[in-house]
C-alpha cells in the first residue's frame, strides 16, 4: 500500500473521528451550560430566599416593637405597624413554604416556626386587645410571663438557622456554578480548538483530493491520447495490409494466369497431336496384335480422358481465379456514395432475376417502407443479387419459394432483411458461409463459394456487417447492417 | 528502304518459354514463315540488336520485327525500347509490345517511347490464341522498314 493509498483511507477515517468527538464536546457544553444556569438560578434562589426569611422575621420584630409602643403610649398611633405586619405575617410564611421545601428545611422545624409565630401574634394580639379594653396590669402580666419573649427567642435561633442553611445551599450552588463554569470554558475550548483542526484537516484533505484529481485527469488525458493515436496506427496499418492483401490478390489471380495459359495451350497442342495420331490409325489399321491393340486404345481413349479431365480442372481453376481477380477488383472500385432508394434498387435487381424466379414459381415481396440511404448503388446491386440469387438458388422443392426483403433504421444504420423459406443451413456453417470458396449443406448446385465472401467484402466496405439466422428445413435471413450515410461513415473512419 | 514481310526476321522477347513456343506456333499457324529468333531475357536481346558495338550496325540493311514482352526478369520491355529509340540504327525498327499489362499509362508510355503496335496479351487461352492468330495475319500483310 503506497503513501497515497494510505492517506486516502486513514484521513477520511480520522475526520470522521473529530467530528464524533467535536459532537461529544458540543453535547457536553450544553449540558454544562444548562447545569451552570441551573445553578446559577438556586444560588440567586437560595439568596432571595435568606432575604426573604429575613423581611418575615422584621416583619415579626415590628409587630413587637408596635406593641411595645402601643403598651408604653397607649396611643392608637403605634397601632399602625402592628396592624400591617398581624396580617402580612402569616401571609408571608405562607409563600416562603415552598421554598423552604426546596432547600431542604425540616418540616419539623417548618411547623415549629409556624406554631412558634402563632404564639407570638397570639400574645402580641391579647396584650393589645388588653390594653385597648383598659386593663394595662393584665396586658403588662402577659408580658411578664415571658411567653412572648421566649417564641421570639426560638424564631430568631430558627432563623438563624435557615439562614445558615440558605448561606450554605448558596455556597454549595455558587462553587457548583463555577465547576461547571469551568467546564463550560473547558469544552468550548476543546470544541474550538478541534473545529480548528478539522476544518483545517478537511481543508488539507480536499486540496489534497483536488491534485490527486487533477494528476488523475491528467495521466487519463495522457492515456486516452495514447489510445487513440494507438487505434490510428492500428486502423493505419489494418488499412494497408487491406491494400496489401487486395493487390496481392490481384497479382497472385494475373500471374497464376501466366502458367494457365501454357497448360491451356499445351494441352490444346496435344489433344491436336493426339487427334492427328488418331486419324492416322484410323486411316492405316494395325495388325491384330496387343501391342497394337493397346496403342490403339490409348490414342482413342485413355489420353482423350486424360485430356477431358485435365481441362474441367483448368476450367474450374479458371473460374476461380477470375473470381478472385472480381473479388480484388471490387476491393479496389472507389465507392461512389449517392442518395438511393432501396425499394426501387432491390426491385431493379428481382428484375434482373425475373427468368430464374419464373422457373421457381418464386414470389419476393419487397416492403415498400425501406428506408433510404447514401451509399454505393453498384455495391448494394451485387449484394442484393447475391442475396437473392442464393435465395432463388437454394430454395425447398417441396413448397412455393416465398422471399420478404423489409428493413429498419438502427440509429445511424439501416438494416435490411432478405428471408426466405429455403432449405435453410446448419448453424455451426453459419460463418463457415461466409468464408472464401466455402460452401454449405448438400453440393447439388453450381457455384464457386464466392458470393457470400463477396457480399461480406463489400457489406464491410459499405460500414456495415451481414449475419444470418437459419433454422435448417425451415429458412433463412440474412441481415445487411449498413451505414445509412457513407460520406459521414467515411469520415468518422478517417478521424481515427 | 522497304522489304516485303517475307525476309523480315522476327525477334522474339518473351521470358515465358511457354507463351513464346505458343506464340511461335499461333503465328505459324496463321501463315508466318519468317525466322523467328526468341530471348527470354532482356540482356541477351539488347547484346543481340545493338551487336558488339552497342549502336546495331550489325544489323544494316536487315529488316527486323521485335515482339516485346515488357515484364523481363532483368529489365523492363522499356529499357529495351528505350535503347533500340536511342540507337542510330534501330531508331524505326518495327516494334510491337505483346504483353500481359492492359494499364492505360503504361500503353500511353509506350507509344511515346515509340513502340508501333501495343497488343495486351489475354489471359483467358481462347483469347490468347486468337490474338495471337491475328498478329500473324496482321505480320504476314505488312510491310516493315530495313535497319539503316
Amino acid at each position: 500500500m503506497n503513501r497515497d493509498t494510505i492517506i486516502s483511507r486513514s484521513v477520511p477515517l480520522i475526520l470522521l473521528a473529530g467530528a464524533l468527538l467535536l459532537l461529544v464536546l458540543v453535547l457536553s457544553s450544553l449540558h454544562f451550560a444548562n447545569l451552570t444556569s441551573r445553578n446559577a438560578q438556586e444560588a440567586l434562589d437560595a439568596a432571595r430566599l435568606n432575604g426573604r426569611v429575613m423581611r418575615l422575621f422584621t416583619l415579626i420584630q415590628d409587630a413587637e416593637t408596635s406593641q411595645r409602643g402601643y403598651l408604653l403610649t397607649g396611643q392608637e398611633e403605634f397601632l399602625k405597624t402592628f396592624r400591617r405586619s398581624e396580617n402580612l405575617i402569616p401571609l408571608h410564611f405562607r409563600s416562603l413554604l415552598p421554598d423552604f421545601q426546596s432547600i431542604a428545611v425540616s418540616s419539623v422545624t417548618v411547623e415549629r416556626l409556624d406554631a412558634l409565630i402563632k404564639t407570638k401574634l397570639d400574645e402580641l394580639i391579647e396584650t393589645v386587645k388588653l390594653k385597648r379594653s383598659g386593663q394595662a396590669e393584665a396586658a403588662l402580666a402577659v408580658v411578664i410571663t415571658e411567653r412572648g419573649k421566649q417564641a421570639m427567642e426560638e424564631i430568631r435561633q430558627i432563623m438563624v438557622r435557615i439562614d445558615a442553611i440558605t448561606n450554605n445551599v448558596g455556597f454549595v450552588r455558587l462553587s457548583a456554578l463555577t465547576d461547571a463554569t469551568r467546564l463550560l470554558l473547558i469544552s468550548i475550548t476543546g470544541g474550538a480548538i478541534l473545529l480548528v483542526v478539522l476544518v483545517g484537516g478537511a481543508v488539507a484533505l480536499i486540496l489534497w483530493h483536488s491534485r490527486q484529481l487533477k494528476k488523475a485527469s491528467a495521466a487519463l488525458e495522457l492515456q486516452n491520447e495514447t489510445l487513440e493515436q494507438k487505434v490510428r496506427e492500428r486502423t493505419r496499418y489494418l488499412e494497408r495490409a487491406n491494400r496489401e492483401l487486395q493487390s496481392y490478390a490481384y497479382i497472385v489471380g494475373h500471374d497464376l494466369r501466366a502458367p494457365l495459359v501454357n497448360i491451356m495451350g499445351f494441352t490444346a497442342e496435344l489433344e491436336r497431336a493426339s487427334g492427328r495420331f488418331a486419324s492416322y490409325l484410323l486411316a492405316n489399321p494395325l495388325p491384330d496384335h496387343p501391342a497394337a491393340k493397346a496403342a490403339r486404345e490409348a490414342v482413342q481413349e485413355d489420353v482423350p480422358e486424360a485430356l477431358r479431365f485435365i481441362r474441367s480442372s483448368m476450367k474450374r481453376m479458371d473460374d476461380l481465379i477470375n473470381e478472385i481477380l472480381k473479388l480484388a477488383r471490387a476491393g479496389n472500385r472507389t465507392l461512389q456514395a449517392e442518395p438511393l432508394n432501396l425499394a426501387a434498387l432491390i426491385d431493379d435487381v428481382v428484375a434482373t432475376l425475373k427468368h430464374r424466379l419464373d422457373g421457381n414459381n418464386t414470389v419476393v415481396t419487397i416492403s415498400p417502407d425501406l428506408p433510404g440511404v447514401v451509399s454505393d448503388r453498384l455495391a448494394l446491386q451485387q449484394i442484393f443479387a447475391n442475396l437473392l440469387d442464393n435465395a432463388i438458388k437454394y430454395a425447398d422443392p417441396s413448397r412455393r419459394a416465398v422471399i420478404e426483403v423489409f428493413g429498419k433504421v438502427v440509429g445511424e444504420d439501416v438494416t435490411v432483411t432478405v428471408r426466405d423459406n429455403g432449405r435453410g443451413i446448419a448453424s455451426q456453417d453459419n460463418e463457415r458461409i461466409f468464408e472464401l470458396f466455402r460452401r454449405s449443406g448438400r453440393q447439388d448446385k453450381p457455384g464457386e463459394g464466392i458470393g457470400l465472401a463477396h457480399v461480406r467484402a463489400l457489406v464491410r466496405r459499405l460500414g456495415g456487417e451481414v449475419g444470418v439466422r437459419s433454422t435448417l428445413g425451415q429458412g433463412t435471413s440474412f441481415d445487411v447492417t449498413l451505414a445509412a450515410d457513407l460520406n459521414r461513415a467515411k469520415n468518422w473512419g478517417e478521424q481515427w | 528502304m522497304v522489304t516485303s514481310a517475307r525476309a523480315v526476321k522476327i525477334v522474339m522477347i518473351e521470358d515465358d518459354e511457354g507463351h513464346a513456343r505458343l506464340i511461335e506456333k499461333n503465328i505459324r499457324r496463321a501463315g508466318v514463315t519468317n525466322d523467328i529468333v526468341a530471348f527470354v531475357n532482356g540482356t541477351e536481346a539488347l547484346s543481340f540488336l545493338l551487336g558488339s558495338d552497342g549502336t546495331g550496325s550489325e544489323h544494316i540493311g536487315q529488316t527486323i520485327l521485335v515482339l516485346l514482352d515488357l515484364n523481363l526478369p532483368d529489365m523492363t520491355g522499356m529499357d529495351i525500347l528505350a535503347r533500340m529509340r536511342g540507337s542510330a540504327h534501330l531508331n524505326a525498327t518495327m516494334v510491337i509490345i505483346l504483353t500481359t499489362t492492359d494499364d492505360p499509362r503504361e500503353v500511353h508510355r509506350c507509344y511515346d517511347l515509340g513502340a508501333n503496335v501495343y497488343i495486351p496479351k489475354p489471359m483467358q487461352y481462347e483469347r490468347f490464341v486468337n490474338a495471337i492468330q491475328q498478329l500473324g495475319l496482321f505480320l504476314s500483310v505488312m510491310a516493315v522498314p530495313e535497319a539503316r
